[in-house]
């Protein structure tokens, strides 16, 4: 008797959870194409983000790299000349999590910009490193390493965001980790 | 000496109640007195300890090869049950008395969230890092957190015992109190923040 | 029908999950720094109540006393995968924002518990407007405290900029952990009082 409704617990148990793993089955296969949709659409935006009216072309990461997880070739809608790189970066460095961003540096070895992906930096402060002006100051940079400083954004520098000072170094430093990509492998190389 | 640091990391810098928000109903409901937290301290420290080995194993071993990944959160929360199951019996057994005092607070690790949080955390981190973060990661990490959730609740019992007589405005009796106290704590630990990088 | 008000204003007001009952404290702390972010997590929570108290109630006479616990889980887990996938593939700005809150939906004891106490026990009708009933008393909870905390914390409610930043400098603790517990703390008491004056009058 007893022997009976363990079986019998245990199949109906088992009963249930079939179905469910079979529900989620069905559940998966349908938003699948959906998830992966999403994932693109975020790459394509901040992409277009950082270098303007670009097609892109996803090339290997050569080298020993840190955070750099995507590196793009650029080439201009307009004239079909390469007008620049694009990178893809998620550094660890943040002061909540992981930093997923993206940026472009100009063929004439010019910063095109920066885009955050994604952060999970502390609204009204680390947060701000997705915003103007500490986005901005990065415009039109050259393409050497910046140091990252408090007051000014002359030439290499970068002023950080005030009570973020963590967020402000992973940033500038993933972006001189693409700057040092840019100068070692694309120009050199390629 | 990075095992250090992610253990140090996981008790103080991130704590699991006071910076993640993990486990808060137990660190509300048991934190009436100092023995009882250290009691479910132990319990929690021991299963969580022990669920993020499992859950570990069980992603790379099964969920993973089966490209079933996204059954995480089912296969993680019955790991967990499981483990409290066994963990009961195991300490009916071999020590009544720790099992009269655990009592009923053996059951209820099922449910507080930061052992299946810890559990997801361990996974999300060991995928961002290509593996990097690995299974002795993944159980430093599992008990770092439960220490640092012990560690919280006690500190949180030792003020109630403290503050159990003092006259507190009516309408704060009770759990109005306990919150602001433990927004206090949190302020606290927010100086923990951004010392290990 | 006037049953099925009744569970509604339940789950809204006279056992209101997280005012009353104080279950479920783990996501209302967490994901409450903006008020669309603890409507958000309301909602979602609705929907796997919605799903496992309907399972559960049409399954009650089947499960078997014994493994009830372990079937719950699986029923609830399964609820909040799909919800986790949908969210994954069609808002990926509310899946982004509440993170790791999505899978400890199964965890929370609201879930459970109304599983345990009502859709066990009653029919499917009933079970779904106690789900929902308990839904949208949690929902209403989380986007109060998420509306002070970001009204005072970023001087916007729903990203609706209220306090212009240019006098008003935002008191970010509202946004951080100690902001969390410290408004809740007040907002029960505040309920206390409530409840006090109602008994009274």
């Amino acid at each position: 008797m007893k022997k009976d409704s363990i079986l019998k617990n245990a199949l109906i148990l088992f009963g249930i959870t079939l179905t469910a793993g079979l529900l989620l089955g069905f559940t998966y296969s349908f938003t699948v194409d959906a998830i992966a949709e999403q994932t693109k659409i975020k790459t394509e935006n901040a992409l277009a983000a950082v270098m303007d009216n670009s097609s892109f072309t996803e090339y290997d990461v050569e080298g020993d790299v840190e955070y750099i997880t995507r590196v793009y070739e650029a080439v201009s809608n307009n004239s079909g000349d390469v007008s620049g790189y694009a990178f893809q970066l998620e550094t660890t460095e943040g002061y909540d999590g992981t930093i997923n961003m993206m940026v472009g540096i100009n063929a004439d070895g010019t910063i095109n910009g920066i885009d955050i992906i994604s952060h999970t930096e502390t609204p009204g402060l680390g947060a701000q490193a997705d915003e103007d002006p500490f986005k901005s100051q990065f415009v039109n940079k050259s393409a050497s390493l910046l140091s990252l400083v408090k007051g000014n954004s002359n030439d290499q520098n970068i002023d950080a965001i005030g009570g973020a000072t963590i967020t402000s170094a992973a940033v500038t430093n993933a972006v001189n980790e693409a700057i040092i990509y840019y100068n070692d492998i694309i120009k050199e190389g390629n | 000496m990075e095992f250090v640091l992610l253990f140090i990391s996981a008790v103080l810098v991130n704590n699991v109640v006071l910076s993640r928000f993990l486990g808060i109903c137990p660190f509300l409901g048991v934190s009436k007195k100092i023995e009882t937290s250290i009691g479910m301290g132990m319990a929690v420290t021991f299963v969580m300890t022990l669920a993020s080995l499992i859950s570990h194993i069980v992603f790379y071993s099964i969920l993973k090869p089966l490209k079933i990944e996204y059954l995480y959160t089912i296969a993680f929360i019955l790991v967990i049950a499981s483990l409290v199951q066994l963990v009961e019996m195991v300490i009916q057994k071999t020590s009544p008395s720790l099992y009269q005092a655990l009592g009923v607070f053996l059951p209820l690790i099922t449910t507080n969230c930061a052992v299946l949080g810890v559990a997801v955390i361990n996974m999300q981190k060991s995928i961002q890092s290509n593996g990097d973060f690995g299974l002795i990661h993944s159980v430093i990490n599992g008990l770092g957190t439960a220490v640092g959730f012990t560690l919280a609740i006690v500190l949180l019992a030792g003020i109630r015992e403290r503050i159990e007589f003092n006259p507190v405005p009516k309408h704060f009796k009770g759990y109005p109190i306990v919150l602001i106290t433990a927004g206090l704590m949190a302020i606290a630990f927010l100086g923990f923040s951004g010392m290990i990088k | 029908m006037a049953k099925l008000m009744k569970l509604l204003k339940n789950g809204l007001f006279d056992e209101n999950p997280v005012l009353v009952q104080v279950l479920g404290m783990c996501p209302t702390l967490a994901v409450t720094s903006s008020a669309m972010n603890g409507l958000g997590m309301g909602l979602a929570t609705t929907s796997v109540l919605f799903g496992s108290n309907l399972v559960i109630s049409l399954l009650r006479k089947i499960i078997p006393a014994k493994v009830r616990i372990p079937a719950f889980i699986v029923i609830i887990a399964t609820f909040v995968t799909i919800v986790d996938l949908l969210l994954q593939g069609y808002i990926p700005a509310l899946y982004d924002a509440l993170g790791i809150f999505i899978p400890l939906i199964v965890v929370n004891c609201i879930v459970l518990g109304r599983a345990e106490a009502f859709a066990s026990k009653n029919g499917p009708l009933h079970a779904i407007f106690d789900g929902i009933g308990m839904g949208l008393g949690f929902s209403l909870a989380l986007t109060v405290l998420g509306a002070i905390r970001e009204f005072f914390g970023a001087g916007s409610i729903f990203g609706v900029q209220l306090l212009s930043t240019s006098w008003y400098q935002p008191i970010t603790i509202f946004i951080l952990a100690p902001g969390a517990f410290i408004v809740l703390g007040f907002m029960f008491a505040g309920f206390n009082k409530i409840k006090a004056s109602n008994t009274k009058g």
